[in-house]
């Protein structure tokens, strides 16, 4: 069965509790209730499908053989999962630094063969989507955070290990940023 | 600004394919997760063993530095620039002379006998008949009184 529950905290912390006791259903609901964040995270800052894929696959899978260590790390299972996110998605920029030249990648196959490009998605969303690469990996975090998952930016601060006034700042220049990117974008367009 | 946090929501769309996610959960199931560490058990274990250890290596240390300090300090028998194997030559010809002089003194007792000798040796030959005779004179061994002793008390009873 799949299906996509809306955990209260108190709920979760049961549910926690038992997959911790290495009950596998339990992480089952952990895992139907955040995969879908925490692949959205990851392909917002991989762009690209199969990567996404298979990045979200290694994080949930570290969080359940690791899920034992949880009890010990003191902060909301989602901040956890996201950690363990942004761990991977820089493992997996290292790795590809030392395999590939991503230039010469860039050139050879298209940028986005992604799910934006083939959904009913405006262009705005479309530019947005490529401004996002435009930012620092921290920038990226703050903004994927807060302004597509809606979190709260104390999770968010525990999330990336930052106080709430570096993160409001992060936030306040990655905005700046992004706002500097889809007015150059619009110009160009304009132009060509 | 709020036109970008509007789009920025909009990428909220973006959802992995129900396939990858139905597998996904089916293969993560089948793992196992991985027995917990007892963090505090582990850290004493940690800090005992690590304790043990600086306690050797400093015990170690020491023992070495002794040994080095003991090997390189001026003791009197180790003075720099004397040689060992001349220092023993010297001390082997040294027995040598002082066996050869206990040889010379063991000649000279043999012909100089102490005065306890002569004296328990009845044998006339080792009687100096010049000697005997000089003191026999002075003694007066028919009438053994010395004149000048009695000389001598008279004076001082005065």
């Amino acid at each position: 069965m799949f299906t996509s529950l809306s955990m209260l905290a108190g709920d979760e912390n049961i549910i926690v509790k038992k997959a911790r006791a290495g009950h596998a259903e339990s992480f089952g609901q952990l895992y139907d209730e955040h995969h879908e964040r925490i692949y959205r995270f990851i392909y917002l800052k991989v762009r690209g499908k199969e990567e996404a894929e298979d990045l979200t696959h290694q994080v949930f899978l570290s969080a359940w053989q690791n899920i034992k260590q949880y009890a010990l790390k003191n902060l909301p299972f989602s901040s956890w999962l996201y950690r363990i996110a942004r761990n991977k998605v820089i493992d997996y920029y290292r790795l590809r630094k030392q395999t590939v030249n991503i230039e010469a990648v860039k050139n050879v196959i298209p940028a986005e063969t992604d799910i934006l490009a083939s959904a009913d998605t405006d262009m705005e969303t479309r530019a947005i989507h490529s401004a996002i690469s435009g930012l620092t990996p921290e920038q990226q975090d703050v903004v994927i955070m807060r302004f597509v998952e809606d979190m709260p930016i104390k999770e968010v601060a525990r999330s990336i290990g930052k106080t709430v006034g570096a993160v409001k700042l992060i936030q306040f220049r990655a905005i700046s940023k992004l706002k500097n990117i889809t007015n150059n974008h619009g110009e160009n367009n304009r132009e060509s | 600004m709020e036109k970008i946090i509007e789009n920025l929501k909009k990428l909220r769309s973006i959802k992995p394919e129900s396939g990858f996610s139905r597998r996904s959960r089916l293969l993560l199931l089948q793992e196992t997760p991985r027995p917990a560490l007892n963090a505090l058990i582990n850290l004493r274990e940690v800090l005992k063993f690590s304790i043990a250890l600086s306690f050797t290596a400093a015990l170690l240390i020491i023992t070495l530095g002794s040994l080095t300090y003991i090997k390189k300090s001026p003791l009197p028998l180790v003075v720099a620039g004397l040689d060992v194997g001349a220092l023993q030559a010297e001390a082997e010809s040294l027995n040598i002379n002082i066996s050869l002089s206990e040889l010379e003194y063991d000649s000279s007792a043999a012909t100089a006998l102490p005065a306890d000798d002569q004296n328990q040796n009845s044998d006339p030959a080792y009687f100096d008949q010049n000697i005997l005779n000089g003191e026999t004179a002075v003694i007066k061994l028919e009438n053994p009184v010395n004149s000048k002793i009695d000389d001598a008390l008279r004076a001082l009873s005065k």
